[in-house]
């Protein structure tokens, strides 16, 4: 496969970022591969994105 | 490979931690590993040398990688030769991430964890970060 890529100019304001984590890029530049791995084993109520367990259902986070 | 050129006027990073890397300027191969446990204890009672990696799974489980089926051939035209950004500002980089700015050929991150929760009968962790 054949692919083509112009990049025409590019220029950003300002950027802001809480947080990279868990093997994230922010990369303000060109590459060619990026491979990025991550193994996280969580209880389920320290997990944000998880339901609410029976015990935190209904309380102000 | 013709890179262009990364121009920043400002940076703000306030904190850098576990094998992350803040990088200006070019590089070849970024490769940054961390492995951590974090135990959050009821009462807070720790020992060093309490426990081994090899004792988890998420550090002892290769992680598989996807291959690369179909060959492409990308030709890239840069247009204009400069990246440019006026401000970055960055509360926090953990976790063996990187912020570049500049180019490089490779970036192979991996990060491992393990979060342990010791904590006693009825108390809501939320409550004691």
């Amino acid at each position: 496969m054949k692919m083509i890529v112009t990049n025409k100019e590019i220029s950003v304001g300002n950027i802001y970022i809480q947080g990279v984590s868990e093997s994230s890029i922010f990369l303000v530049g060109d590459t060619k591969v990026i491979t990025c791995s991550s193994v996280s084993d969580t209880p389920p109520e320290s997990e944000p994105t998880a339901p609410p367990s029976r015990k935190t259902r209904g309380r102000k986070l | 490979m013709n890179a262009r050129i990364s121009v920043v006027k400002n940076i703000k990073v306030l904190s850098v931690s576990e094998s992350s890397i803040v990088h200006v300027g070019d590089a070849i191969n970024v490769k940054p590993r961390s492995k951590s446990i974090e135990v959050e204890r009821g009462l807070p009672s720790f020992i060093e040398n309490e426990v081994n990696f090899s004792d988890y799974p998420p550090f002892n489980k290769p992680i598989p990688q996807p291959i690369v089926q179909e060959d492409v051939q990308m030709v890239v035209k840069n247009e204009s030769p400069w990246i440019k950004v006026n401000q970055v500002n960055i509360l926090g980089i953990a976790d063996s991430s990187v912020f570049q700015v500049g180019s490089n050929k490779l970036i192979d991150t991996e990060s491992r964890k393990k979060q342990i929760h010791q904590l006693l009968h009825n108390q809501d962790p939320k409550a004691n970060p």
